[in-house]
């Protein structure tokens, strides 16, 4: 891979994800080799089952890798305190159970927590962290309103805007599109690729959004059969990995405008 | 969004409205003081007849404190337990507390038919009831809390609160079976909940393990506004899961352990507070609600034992049954009238 200079965010090596129970180990992808990079934008791609979500849960700590380690700045991840890994890593999750019952200010600002003092105190550094993040995704109109107030797509904003205001290099986002109709899905990562370039992060997130993706993204992270293929768009189309991605009867890559289509 | 100045305002309101009930609560019950008399016996002054100087600072001060330990205490205990378990039908009791004082209590009242005459009297002593509620409370508690060390899924502390609960049930009803009719009913009027009878030692004691689990949920308001978001987001940022799930539980013992401990197994309260004051102020965030959840436990309560007082009259209701006949329709009414449950 390119680039292995100071602005490395994430790498992994000899990475393997799945899920341990008692003495036996239950690989469900080997050899996961990947690098994210200040104002990168990738893409966490494969069929349902994959091993798309059990690979951002073992990035972001939640499960513990069965083989080989996660570097973030530097860091090995299993080595770092969760206090530290907050201020490093923020996530966006779709399918918790958050209360809708706060401001989106508030909600916002709950992403301040790693810098707050014993009872949360809100300094003028975070202030301006929350005014900030409620900027770069755009939602200065929502700011005083109750989050149940909102849309699905709004509220994904909110959630990515907390994030954002955790002030962390890294943002992992599991499937930031579901529930959107395709005007917000490419909406949204329009937004991720926007937030890349403007505040340099890097952004890693899990989607079903393959064309979307393939255009957007700087790098794509295919996760088939146990195995996973790393690299950009370009890099993936030319090794051929795309043709063979879903059963060909059903589904087939046209190379020509470089998208998935229904074989006809 | 109400801005933070209705907020603070919200919150004195509360704190003026506690102050009101207090003196209304001390004013009223079998003879009725007035609110100027109540002011001289508590601040010292001469008062008209001795005898009211008597009952106030004898009876219905302890007792009207009393009412607001358990109020609030009760309260917070219950708005602790549905955030951890991000339930609304969580209560203080969820984790089988009141179930395993009953047990306690049930076995000092009723043991004497499985272990013979000589076991009551050892427990004949004034404390005995604490006592007995405290070890019942204390037994759960301990295996509550080995659980909630082993488990990763704070779902499944739920369920098994639930089963020591259904568990210690079934242990005293088959007590009750085999016990005489006396004894039956004594273990039943003090399920019945009891804010008087307490000396000024009893509610100092109280007082101790109150300000405990207060303090211990301050400590915890940040952590609980991060569980808002679910624990996944809470440990993503920086929440210590398991940490904060102990002193929880822990908070919530001391509160409700000990209320029932000395007041008897108070229903409602700790489950429909938190609703009512989500109901008025409408915010999620700890350090709003929990302020006002303390207030308006205190508040409910006094005016629950003014009800069970009937003022004027010699009889007095059970405040077990006054809290819920007051308490549902409220709550009930507020749902209506907001078409919009808050959680």
């Amino acid at each position: 891979m390119k680039n292995k200079s100071s602005n490395s965010i994430l790498k992994t090596s000899g990475l393997s994800i799945g899920y341990s129970e008692k003495s036996t180990n239950k690989i469900i992808v080997e050899k996961v080799d990947f690098e994210v990079n200040e104002h990168e934008l990738t893409a966490v791609i494969g069929v349902n089952g994959a091993g798309k979500s059990t690979l951002l849960k073992t990035l972001s700590r939640s499960l513990e890798p069965l083989q080989g380690e996660i570097i973030i700045n530097s860091k090995n991840v299993q080595n770092i305190s969760s206090e530290e890994l907050s201020k490093q890593l923020s996530l966006v999750l779709t399918e918790q159970h958050v209360s809708r019952n706060l401001s989106v200010r508030e909600l916002i600002a709950l992403g301040r927590q790693p810098y707050t003092n014993w009872i949360g105190k809100l300094h003028q550094k975070d202030k301006e962290a929350v005014h900030n993040a409620i900027e770069l995704v755009h939602i200065e109109g929502l700011a005083n309103r109750k989050c149940y107030e909102l849309s699905d797509g709004q509220f994904q904003k909110v959630l990515i805007a907390r994030a954002i205001a955790q002030d962390t290099s890294l943002i992992i986002l599991d499937e930031p599109t579901t529930h959107l109709d395709i005007y917000h899905k490419a909406f949204m990562l329009k937004l991720l690729k926007q937030l890349t370039e403007t505040t340099g992060k890097g952004i890693i997130f899990a989607t079903h959004e393959i064309n979307l993706a393939i255009q957007l993204c700087d790098k794509l992270i295919i996760l088939k059969d146990g195995k996973a293929f790393t690299g950009t768009p370009k890099e993936l189309m030319a090794s051929g990995v795309f043709d063979s991605l879903f059963p060909s009867e059903l589904i087939t890559f046209d190379r020509q405008s470089a998208s998935f289509r229904i074989s006809s | 969004m109400w801005s933070r100045k209705k907020y603070s305002l919200t919150i004195i309101f509360l704190g003026a409205a506690l102050l009101f009930c207090l003196l209304l609560n001390i004013s009223l019950g079998s003879v009725n003081i007035p609110f100027s008399e109540v002011f001289a016996s508590l601040s010292g002054f001469p008062v008209e007849k001795d005898t009211w100087r008597y009952i106030i600072l004898e009876f219905r001060l302890p007792k009207a404190i009393t009412a607001m330990i358990t109020g609030s205490g009760l309260a917070v205990s219950g708005l602790l337990m549905q955030t951890l378990f991000r339930n609304p039908l969580a209560g203080p009791y969820v984790l089988g507390l009141s179930s395993g004082a009953s047990l306690g209590v049930a076995i000092a009242f009723m043991g004497s038919a499985l272990f013979g005459a000589g076991f009551a009297a050892i427990l004949l002593s004034k404390w005995s009831l604490v006592i007995a509620s405290s070890l019942g409370s204390l037994l759960v508690l301990l295996a509550v809390i080995v659980a909630s060390l082993k488990l990763k899924d704070t779902m499944a502390i739920l369920i098994i609160g639930l089963m020591f609960a259904s568990f210690t049930a079934a242990i005293v009803s088959v007590l009750a079976y085999f016990s005489p009719a006396a004894d039956l009913q004594q273990y039943i009027f003090w399920s019945y909940g009891s804010l008087g009878n307490l000396s000024w030692e009893e509610v100092g004691i109280l007082a101790v393990f109150w300000t405990t689990g207060v303090l211990i949920t301050l400590a915890s308001i940040k952590n609980l506004n991060s569980l808002l978001l679910g624990e996944q987001y809470a440990r993503s940022m920086g929440t210590n899961i398991k940490r904060n799930r102990f002193l929880v539980i822990l908070a919530t013992s001391l509160l409700a352990g000990s209320i029932t401990a000395f007041a008897g197994p108070i229903a409602f309260i700790g489950l429909a507070v938190p609703h009512l004051v989500r109901q008025i102020i409408p915010s999620a965030n700890h350090i709003i609600l929990f302020p006002a959840i303390i207030f308006g436990g205190a508040i409910l309560m006094l005016l629950c034992d003014i009800v069970s007082q009937l003022p004027g009259s010699e009889f007095s209701l059970p405040i077990n049954a006054i809290t819920s006949i007051i308490g549902a329709p409220v709550v009930i009414w507020l749902l209506v009238r907001k078409r919009r449950f808050n959680f």
